[in-house]
């Protein structure tokens, strides 16, 4: 077996100038192209990721209503104390108002809650809700509203309907909640649970829905599945992004289709692989023909063909992980990347990629300059070595 | 047909070629060639343009394989070998000389010596004292640490013969090696090439259609129209 080293191999293809900024420019093309997909998939990743944990600040992991609307709080407490995957519990009331501040109103969600059990479960604070209400941070922009400011509430209860009105109430801002996501920050606030019973004249431990924290969130769709089998028949239990699964699934084939379709992206840097690999072979085909001829075999000639594939693949996917890294970073520090406000405000959106993400985009990426490669040396290898002196050499 | 025997000396055969046909496409170009060949000899091939005799050449270098027939090089079949196979015959057992010494230009005349040494795996300091020992010979030392298009095309000529005999093969297969010098310097080429080939104890097989070079052999053969007339 002929075993002239690799490297031997690499300086004699690569000794021009030509061929190695030839080189650097494919394994450019290829790096950015891989880059895109990847930043792409990472981005949308990122996105969900980053809507699902905004959702569940102020949801726990699951969120629980009864069919009929209105339940008691001690009957459920007293069933799901049983389960022993969930951590703890909370119970809101949820009610709609319209909010007058400064000569302006709103639709809003008003929510009742129990400070520190919700604490528990959302992770949301707020500490201070006894003195009075808490607003969204987007609401407080646009009506100007800072803590100690007043916020007349308008409810419409079954007693007020009756007496041709609505419940009107006024309420001090006792702070200020910020959730990640405009609609939440624009329409939710909370009161004591406690004070808007009182407020809309309902009994003491009723609420309309529940949130549940899970010990282990990475079982939730498990613990879900099985609560809900166990209490359907009263209950209705959700995961917390369940009111947004339509746009979360929307993202995720959104995600693949823009992947399969940035192949074209590939597709064009490995037109650029092809390319260096026909200028390779054609102006150091003379090289390869006399290497042939002094006993180079087309093993040791695949087997550096191969090599310099992988090579630049290699050195382009490292390329890549870098690039998706230094976009990751101007993601988080330059404003020009910052997602619109009126939209969504998920505070940092970063790109986030799995493993797959990666075995799928650097696979597809190799098996592409694979397939070139297998061509072309095939092309260079399907040639006979009298011809290609000949035609080298006349 | 008869087997053309060039046996004027003792020796073993060191090729023999039975039947060798070789067609391209509709042409063919090789017809029902058999020749043996002893180990030491030096032999010419002669012809005409379009004759043949360079892929008579080729084939006995195996660097192409006949449509038909049997090459048997040191007794071993090189018509059954594959790929791998014929580069390391090639590589330990074959010199070449080509009309168009091509020198790789991003290695020095000594690395480029050293090149088939390279391939087969041998380390440098095997054959570095003989490389040495014959460019003192062709008086071409002053040109090792050099660069290809650093030296006279005369200069390149000898390092290409050195490279070619790197590694004492059994044979030696010169294309036109002389095609590109003039008469003096022919003669040299071929003087240095018999006395390097005899040094080395090869057999050495020169395909030209130079006349004069051809006078200088003892043993020739004539192809004419794919077939050996001679």
């Amino acid at each position: 077996m002929t075993k002239l080293p690799l490297g031997s191999l690499f300086r004699i293809i690569l000794d021009k100038k030509s061929a190695l900024r030839f080189l650097l420019g494919t394994i450019f093309s290829l790096s950015f192209s891989v880059a895109v997909i990847l930043s792409t998939i990472g981005l949308m990743n990122g996105y969900s990721v980053k809507l699902k944990s905004a959702l569940s600040t102020s949801n726990g992991d699951i969120i629980m209503k009864a069919r009929s609307g209105f339940y008691s709080i001690d009957a459920i407490d007293k069933k799901l104390s049983n389960e022993s995957d969930i951590k703890s519990t909370t119970h809101i009331l949820k009610i709609e108002a319209f909010a007058l501040a400064n000569g302006k109103s709103k639709g809003v969600l008003v929510k009742g809650v129990e400070p520190q059990g919700f604490a528990q479960v959302s992770g949301l604070e707020l500490s201070g809700l006894d003195q009075g209400l808490f607003i969204g941070k987007e609401f407080a922009r646009e009506f100007q509203m800072k803590k100690g400011d007043s916020i007349v509430l308008a409810f419409n209860s079954k007693k007020a309907r009756e007496m041709g009105s609505a419940i009107l109430k006024e309420f001090t801002v006792a702070g200020i909640v910020e959730h990640g996501i405009f609609e939440k920050d624009m329409r939710f606030m909370y009161l004591n649970r406690d004070t808007l019973q009182q407020t809309l004249d309902l009994r003491s431990f009723t609420a309309n829905e529940g949130l549940i924290k899970l010990k282990n969130s990475n079982s939730l769709e498990i613990v879900e599945s099985r609560i809900s089998m166990t209490y359907g028949d009263d209950y209705i239990f959700n995961t917390y992004w369940a009111e947004h699964q339509v746009l979360l699934d929307a993202v995720e084939i959104e995600r693949n289709t823009i992947s399969l379709a940035l192949q074209l992206i590939v597709l064009v840097a490995v037109i650029n692989v092809i390319a260096f690999k026909m200028y390779i072979s054609e102006i150091k085909a003379r090289d390869i023909f006399m290497l042939r001829a002094l006993g180079l075999s087309m093993v040791n000639f695949t087997r550096f063909w191969y090599c310099m594939l992988a090579l630049i693949w290699f050195v382009s996917v490292i390329l890549a992980f870098g690039q998706v890294l230094i976009l990751d970073n101007l993601i988080l520090k330059l404003p020009i990347f910052q997602l619109p406000g009126d939209i969504y405000k998920l505070s940092q959106l970063n790109i986030l990629l799995k493993i797959d993400d990666y075995l799928m985009v650097y696979g597809l990426s190799l098996i592409w300059v694979l397939i070139v490669g297998f061509f072309t040396i095939r092309k260079i290898g399907g040639k006979s070595l009298l011809s290609g002196l000949r035609e080298e050499f006349s | 047909m008869e087997q053309e025997t060039v046996n004027s000396s003792v020796g073993n055969i060191l090729v023999q070629m039975n039947d060798i046909g070789k067609t391209y496409g509709q042409t063919e170009v090789l017809k029902n060639i058999n020749l043996n060949i002893f180990e030491g000899q030096n032999h010419v091939i002669q012809g005409a343009s379009g004759s043949g005799k360079s892929t008579l050449l080729y084939i006995l270098g195996s660097l192409e394989r006949p449509t038909s027939g049997q090459v048997l090089i040191a007794g071993k079949e090189t018509t059954k070998m594959n790929d791998a196979q014929l580069s390391e015959m090639r590589n330990r057992f074959i010199g070449f000389v080509f009309q168009f010494h091509f020198l790789l230009p991003s290695m020095t005349c000594m690395q480029n010596i050293l090149l088939p040494a390279k391939i087969a795996g041998i380390k440098e300091k095997q054959i570095k004292a003989k490389v040495l020992e014959y460019a003192e010979e062709l008086n071409i030392t002053h040109c090792l640490k050099k660069y290809p298009f650093e030296i006279s095309g005369g200069e390149q000529q000898r390092v290409n013969i050195i490279r070619a005999i790197s590694l004492s093969p059994k044979l030696i297969l010169c294309d036109e090696p002389t095609g590109n010098l003039d008469s003096k310097n022919t003669q040299v080429a071929i003087a240095m090439l018999k006395n390097l080939a005899k040094e080395a104890g090869s057999t050495l097989i020169v395909v030209t259609h130079d006349n004069s070079v051809a006078a200088s052999f003892e043993h020739k053969i004539t192809i004419e129209d794919g077939q050996i007339i001679g």
